[in-house]
């Protein structure tokens, strides 16, 4: 069952990163976004005591807007140099989350974060009696609806138009796309995506600490959206269980369980350098199945 | 005839190199216009300039009365120019429909109808519509390209280099096509390195060298320069 | 004085869950096998061990959420009251958050961070305090 919530979670960001694969930009700063999600989410319940379906959407609002501002300066960048400003913009993020003090006494006891001691007693699951099996159920309701509308998006000229960034940004700006601005939205929405995720990983841990998220979490997220596949929001999906299911979860591989990943991902990237479910497989899928 | 567009004393410039050293040159509504130039002379800088894509350092476009010069590619097709650009045809990872459907992208009607049409005229098309263009020959990317460029509507059609690495009967095709949209009401101006083939369509020619126009003149002003016809026509005479 | 006494006896039977704060502490063996180890749970609420809870133990990496999945383990009660035992089946060594779910007197989940070795397990101190636990 925890694999199964970590599953859940961990998608969050990994379909944060896909959407801005999708539209041509390799972050590898998402985990950033994700902790201003765990944070903001915990400090609205632990400490002002918000339900957690309205600090869950407050996370998403901070997330969104945390990744609009560093997508401001960054995105005039491309390539290998966004991704770099990208992951320096987390790592400036996770130190601030060391940097912040900002603790409540709540029953007499100081709640809130507190550094690199970390934010303990984000307890909201427990404190409105939620099993395990509810906020499971939870996680992953709210991961069918964001896969939901990542296939209505795709289906529309939305997606459309993401592909279209993706796949040649200089012929879309051509065709009167207005790149920019288009790509702010994607940013926002993306950083909204691992913020929602992040929450929702507070509250299930209770316990968050800003080296959760370090740069470990941004290289797993953008790697299972590369090995699943590129084609499909359902690409990410299998990357995820790929790693946290099968590899982590039989255990087969143990401590060596990086090494076999890092070397399927070498693999896969020669081999098929658009993931598994990669647009030619997914189209050719779409045919058959129609 | 008015001009549609209208360039003057345009300078376009990577850094300190300037491509367009003051380039004056004009669309006439209407018309196929051919430019005509060496590699390197600064013809698709100036396609890229009028597109929006670049920014211009001096200098004035105007366009259907309107002055567009450094404006972003956005407002460009929206205001009815649309680029079929050099080497950058097509998404290859998306469908030949969806390649059409980009072209419309800045339209809110209803372009059903338009794509219909466009498949009567391009019926290679219709026959791959649900192909990724990435799998189409190069002749069927460069009318695929055309035809999505005509999903706008657009009232001139920036042409560069159609005819770039395509087989001579398909190049004979493209400029069928190109004499098709003429006659339908389009405005053309073409990139061309292929003279032979574009004294054929074009009613106005300008030869560009080393960012600067260097003739201008019809069809057969253009073949009776004994120059031009050394360097693009080869020795026969046309 | 006997005010004040009485106003926090009726304050502590008000609020019994939320004033008694529930702690755990951990003590670790290596085991034979490497990176499983016999650990021993203590569970007090308010200074006073607390028997008779259901405990779960599950682990994660600080540095890696989410993607270590320590299969969670039930523990078994102990031979004082308040204590538990479990062997844990760490992946390998270094820092983890340990898990424990309580339920049955107490609904909660503790997380205690320790460092684990070749002898055992040590509570991880940052900037030379044990984190509160």
């Amino acid at each position: 069952m925890g694999v199964l919530t970590n599953i859940g979670l961990i998608s969050f960001v990994a379909l944060s990163a896909y959407l801005l694969i999708l539209a041509g930009e390799m972050s590898f700063g998402q985990q950033g976004f994700f902790g201003v999600g765990a944070y903001t989410a915990g400090v609205a319940t632990a400490m002002y005591g918000v339900p957690l379906p309205i600090a869950a959407l407050m996370a998403m609002g901070a997330g969104a807007a945390a990744a609009f501002l560093v997508g401001l300066p960054t995105l005039r960048l491309r390539g290998l140099y966004f991704a770099m400003a990208t992951l320096a913009a987390a790592e400036m993020l996770r130190i601030v989350f060391e940097l912040i003090h900002f603790q409540r006494e709540i029953d007499g006891e100081p709640v809130g974060p507190d550094g690199t001691q970390g934010f303990r007693g984000i307890r909201w699951v427990f404190e409105n009696g939620v099993e395990r099996e509810g906020y499971l159920a939870m996680v992953w309701g709210l991961l069918f609806v964001v896969v939901i509308l990542f296939l209505i998006v795709e289906r529309s000229k939305l997606g459309a138009t993401l592909r279209m960034l993706g796949e040649d940004p200089e012929l879309a700006r051509m065709l009167g796309i207005h790149v920019e601005r288009f790509k702010l939205g994607v940013v926002a929405t993306a950083g909204a995506l691992a913020a929602l995720g992040g929450a929702l990983y507070a509250h299930h841990n209770t316990y968050i600490e800003p080296r959760n998220f370090d740069i470990m979490l941004g290289v797993h997220s953008l790697a299972y959206a590369l090995i699943g596949g590129l084609g499909t929001v359902f690409g990410p999906l299998l990357g995820v269980l790929i790693d946290i299911g099968a590899l982590e979860g039989s255990r087969v591989f143990h401590g060596y369980r990086m090494i076999v990943f890092g070397g399927l991902v070498a693999v896969l990237l020669i081999f098929r350098p658009r993931g598994l479910l990669d647009e030619r497989v997914v189209h050719w899928l779409k045919r058959r199945l129609a | 005839m008015t001009a549609l567009l209208e360039v003057r004393d345009l300078v376009t410039a990577y850094g300190k190199i300037e491509a367009l050293k003051g380039v004056n040159l004009d669309v006439q509504q209407g018309s196929i216009t051919c430019l005509l130039g060496p590699n390197g002379a600064g013809k698709t800088t100036l396609m890229m300039t009028i597109a929006g894509i670049l920014r211009p350092r001096i200098g004035s476009i105007r366009f259907a009365g309107e002055e567009i010069a450094g404006r972003p590619p956005h407002a460009i097709v929206a205001g009815g120019a649309a680029l079929v650009p050099e080497n950058r045809l097509v998404f290859p990872n998306m469908t030949v429909l969806d390649n059409l459907h980009a072209g419309a992208y800045q339209r809110k009607d209803d372009f059903a109808s338009d794509i219909e049409r466009l498949f009567t005229r391009f019926p290679r098309l219709k026959e791959r519509s649900t192909q990724l263009a990435g799998t189409l020959s190069g002749g069927e990317q460069q009318m695929l390209a055309v035809a999505r460029a005509l999903m706008s509507r657009p009232k001139l059609l920036l042409m560069d280099e159609p005819s770039l690495g395509l087989a001579p009967l398909v190049v004979e095709e493209i400029f069928r096509i190109i004499t098709q949209l003429h006659q339908d009401g389009v405005s053309i101006f073409l990139v061309e390195q292929n003279a032979h083939m574009a004294l054929k369509v074009a009613q106005h020619f300008y030869l560009m060298e080393q960012g600067k126009v260097t003739f201008s003149g019809t069809p057969g002003a253009l073949a009776e320069d004994e120059v031009i016809r050394r360097a693009y026509l080869g020795s026969a005479r046309a | 004085m006997a005010k004040a006494a009485l106003g926090l006896i009726l304050f502590f039977t008000a609020f019994p869950l939320l004033a008694q704060k529930v702690q755990g502490e951990l003590a670790c063996r290596l085991t034979k096998t490497d990176f499983v180890y016999d650990c021993m749970i203590r569970i007090s609420r308010g200074g006073q061990p607390l028997p008779g809870a259901s405990v779960t133990l599950g682990a994660d990496m600080p540095s890696m959420p989410m993607a270590h999945n320590v299969k969670p383990v039930k523990a078994t009660p102990g031979k004082a009251p308040g204590e538990y035992a479990a062997k844990l089946d760490l992946e390998m060594p270094g820092e983890w958050a340990v898990k424990l779910r309580l339920r049955g007197p107490v609904n909660d989940q503790l997380i205690l961070l320790y460092e684990f070795d070749e002898q055992g397990a040590q509570p991880v101190r940052r900037g030379g305090r044990l984190p509160r636990k």
